[in-house]
């Protein structure tokens, strides 16, 4: 009789005790998808966006470490002068074409500098350079 | 009390008449009330005792559920305004750290590294800083620099490489895309709206504008009447002559 006069409190109990731990549940899953925040890009990606010629990815994704405060390792600081590298060669073409040589000058000199520390990766360059006219240019 | 027998004067608490030795009739009687009584308090004491447990019982699962209804109403409320809860967290914490915030935006604005600030503005998630609200502009047009920077990138490569035309990563689909953003973003009215251009900043706008024409016409091959027509084209227009002039 006793157990009988409280079933519907102790089913009325379980079901909110259950739908508080699935709540409660959710409400950290969305806590943590919100409080997404990016992570740096690692040597292992962009040796990817190298490999598949997407350079300009791996220009963001240089300036996306360095706005993070990214400490890159030895190996990635060469990446880091390809994207350089890259991001250079593009204005020179860019700005040569459109008659404004000082800046394009200035850009070559980057291209040059950043040349000397891409290491390994330096057969990159030699890419880079031929897709924009470098050589001749130089 | 008279003891019926021998007249003598009885208590009713005596069990016999202390003088004829008469069993006291009213004794008995007494004696089993009292026992009645005794039987009927214990009963009483026991019926509310149980009540009382009853009570407490039914009052403590009252308590834990009125409690679990609270704890369910919080927690809903935490699960609708997770985002909200977040975001405050992160804006209190970028505006502890706005001059510094501030100070890399205008360094990278003034190297011209506009791929840089786009980025440094989306990485440390300063769109939701008010006291950056006047960046927004030109983050716009940084946001439509990148976006046709990507796109041209992507068709030299392409064409570097000799890539076959993918159905979904058409380089000169995703240029003509964005360059149709950038006129209608370029040209909308709040653009030049003063609450959301910092005073200096029309310089870095009017030089990504420039670089954006550059780079087109270099590596898009498009002429100077092409680039004023884009303006009034549609996005499969602009597409049109990108291809064109890519053939």
């Amino acid at each position: 009789m006793k157990k009988k006069s409280h079933i519907g409190l102790n089913i009325a109990i379980t079901l909110l005790s259950i739908s508080f731990a699935v709540l409660l549940l959710i409400g950290i899953a969305m806590f943590r998808s919100n409080s997404y925040s990016r992570s740096p890009a690692k040597e292992e990606s962009m040796y990817y966006y190298v490999r598949s010629h997407d350079f300009f990815e791996l220009v963001n994704h240089v300036d996306s470490n360095n706005s993070l405060g990214y400490q890159p390792t030895d190996n990635e600081k060469e990446y880091y002068a390809l994207a350089d590298c890259y991001e250079n060669a593009f204005r020179y073409k860019m700005y040569l074409d459109n008659g404004e040589k000082d800046k394009a000058a200035a850009c070559l000199q980057v291209v040059q500098d950043a040349e000397e520390q891409t290491g390994i990766l330096s057969s990159e360059v030699d890419y880079i350079k031929e897709l924009f006219g470098i050589q001749a240019a130089a | 009390m008279r003891c019926p027998s021998c007249g003598g004067d009885i208590r009713i608490q005596d069990k016999v008449c202390p003088y004829c030795g008469m069993p006291n009739q009213e004794f008995l009687k007494h004696q089993e009330a009292m026992q009645h009584y005794e039987k009927e308090f214990e009963k009483t004491k026991t019926d509310v005792y149980q009540e009382t447990e009853k009570t407490k019982r039914f009052s403590g699962r009252v308590l834990v559920i009125a409690g679990l209804v609270v704890a369910n109403v919080l927690a809903l409320l935490l699960v609708f305004n997770s985002y909200n809860i977040v975001d405050m967290f992160r804006t209190s914490a970028i505006n502890a750290k706005l001059s510094t915030y501030q100070s890399g935006m205008d360094k990278l604005l003034e190297d011209g590294d506009y791929v840089g600030v786009y980025e440094y503005y989306y990485a440390n998630d300063l769109y939701s800083a008010d006291g950056l609200r006047n960046y927004s502009s030109v983050m716009d047009v940084a946001g439509d620099y990148v976006a046709v920077l990507r796109g041209i990138n992507k068709m030299i490569i392409a064409e570097a490489d000799q890539k076959e035309k993918d159905e979904y990563d058409d380089p000169a689909e995703y240029v003509a895309n964005n360059l149709e953003s950038y006129f209608s973003v370029s040209s909308a009215s709040y653009f030049v709206d003063e609450a959301r251009m910092k005073e200096g900043h029309e310089e870095y706008v009017a030089d990504m504008q420039e670089q954006i024409r550059q780079m087109t016409k270099t590596y898009c091959h498009i002429t100077d009447e092409d680039w004023e027509s884009f303006k009034f084209m549609s996005k499969a227009g602009i597409q049109k002559i990108l291809e064109e002039r890519a053939a």
